[in-house]
């Protein structure tokens, strides 16, 4: 059977440290402003009435994101040159070496998966730590998560651990790319298209 | 907006001019060059050919302008079997490869008329079908705002819109470097007379277009309702000018028609709505590329 890698992320643990996002860094050695994971921080909630009283159901949770290394991948439908492309490994990775750098793949990602190396001129993406996978190492990202809510492997073991959610808000629905990718909702957590919820750290992602 | 989007603000409007330039001057050749064919229509038609070919040429230049790589723009046909970029890429390269082709054979006099009369509408055909996957491209299923049936349509408008007149200013400037009286080889007042009725009517239609477009965008995904909100927040200054902008040269237009027998001679007054409709054009891509908002993060 075809190999096909995935995440899971726990957002019910999830305490928004952004070691992840770190580690990716510098994993990759990524300037400021260039993330191939990111963690945005939701939130939701309002005041309602109840009899006299006014409640309020105010929330927070994080989500943190990388590539999701679609089934379906929009970024590889639309890459004029090919140079996204999806590995044996089920992996969607970029060639650089054909990348012209039109950025039409990050218009059309509903993750912000590839992002513009400006110094390269070409798009860069998170390519799983492809060479700690063939040491049989972890991702980054996986390895520094101190609440352990970030897992990776085969994509029917993700499911077969963690169920097959993959569209909360800010994420769309799955439908769009078949994201390899399995999350367990944090219990507040809405659905995609919720329009009282926001990312409320825009500027750090 | 992105920096690098302003060249293909250009690019867009350029192309989709030339080629509503290069059809309206095929219609010409048939309809009137072609049965009075004579060393004035002949170096009108030549000296055409070769600003739009330069033309598409300098647009194809300002489109390399966005590329982070351009050397690695050899592969860009690679993906033509699914990338609409890649399909528009090779469309308006070979629209500007014929143009040029059509534009040398013509000036060296290569080919009879038939011929010519035959790479006209070849090329133009192509010219037409090369605006199709150029707003394909930005049919994209998670950006609401350009993923509908107005993107195509705008781009088509804006081909015939800006074709037209920018073909009607090229005639009247080319005869007015020759110093020719247009008007005594073509009935060109006639012909303006037809463009600026046709232009009044276009660019009416237009602005529904535009504003069932934007107005469309309330009612759907929260992506949609953000690019709507961009149009009368952040780019509202885009907006209110494009409208003010259209307006005025419905009325220059309809001023122009009523002055015809006067002003018909007049390149300025062609000049002037010609920039006019550049302008609105212009503002109305710049707010097309600004109320870019995505569905997911």
């Amino acid at each position: 059977m075809k190999k096909q890698f995935a995440f899971h992320f726990d957002a019910s643990r999830c305490s928004g440290c952004k070691t992840c996002q770190v580690a990716c860094k510098d994993k990759n050695n990524l300037e400021v402003g260039r993330l191939w994971r990111r963690v945005y921080e939701v939130n939701l909630g309002n005041w309602n009435k109840k009899g006299n009283a006014w409640i309020n159901n105010v929330t927070a949770y994080n989500m943190s994101i990388s590539c999701n290394h679609c089934e379906d991948p929009i970024c590889v439908k639309v890459c004029p040159t090919s140079a996204m492309h999806k590995s044996k490994d089920g992996l969607v990775l970029v060639d650089e070496s054909k990348c012209m750098g039109c950025r039409y793949c990050e218009w059309a990602c509903p993750y912000g998966a590839p992002q513009y190396d400006e110094n390269g001129g070409v798009m860069s993406k998170c390519n799983f730590c492809a060479d700690y996978l063939e040491e049989d190492k972890s991702p980054a990202c996986v390895a520094a998560c101190p609440m352990r809510v970030l897992d990776f492997g085969e994509l029917k073991e993700m499911q077969k651990r963690y169920g097959n959610i993959d569209g909360v808000f800010p994420l769309p629905k799955g439908e769009i790319t078949k994201p390899n990718f399995v999350i367990t909702p944090h219990k507040n957590s809405v659905g995609s298209e919720n329009a009282l919820a926001a990312v409320n750290n825009e500027e750090e992602v | 907006m992105r920096n690098s989007e302003w060249s293909l603000v250009f690019f867009t409007i350029m192309v989709q001019m030339a080629a509503g330039c290069f059809i309206s001057l095929g219609a010409a050749y048939n309809f009137f060059f072609l049965k009075n064919e004579n060393e004035i229509t002949h170096q009108l038609t030549s000296k055409l050919l070769f600003a739009i070919s330069s033309f598409l040429l300098l647009a194809l230049f300002i489109s390399f302008m966005h590329l982070g790589s351009p050397k690695n723009a050899v592969y860009s046909l690679k993906n033509i079997s699914s990338s609409w970029l890649s399909r528009e890429i090779l469309f308006v390269s070979l629209f500007t490869a014929l143009t040029g082709f059509l534009s040398f054979t013509y000036y060296k006099g290569i080919f009879s008329a038939p011929v010519i009369n035959f790479l006209f509408i070849i090329t133009s055909l192509t010219g037409l079908l090369s605006i199709f996957p150029m707003a394909r491209i930005y049919l994209i299923e998670t950006v609401p705002a350009w993923n509908n049936v107005y993107t195509p349509i705008q781009f088509y408008l804006t081909a015939i819109i800006l074709g037209i007149f920018s073909f009607a200013l090229g005639l009247s400037l080319v005869s007015g470097g020759m110093k020719i009286n247009i008007g005594e080889i073509l009935e060109f007042e006639r012909i303006l007379k037809l463009v600026l009725i046709a232009g009044t009517i276009l660019l009416a239609v237009q602005s529904i277009v535009w504003l069932l477009h934007i107005f469309s965008l309330s009612g759907t995904t929260l992506a949609g309702k953000m690019s709507f909100n961009l149009v009368f927040g952040e780019y509202a200054f885009l907006f209110y000018s494009r409208i003010v902008i259209t307006l005025l040269s419905i009325i220059f237009l309809i001023y122009f028609l009523i002055t015809l027998a006067k002003s018909a001679s007049n390149p300025n007054m062609i000049l002037i709505a010609f920039l006019l409709m550049l302008l609105s054009e212009i503002l109305g891509r710049l707010l097309f590329y600004s109320i870019f908002a995505r569905t997911g993060v």
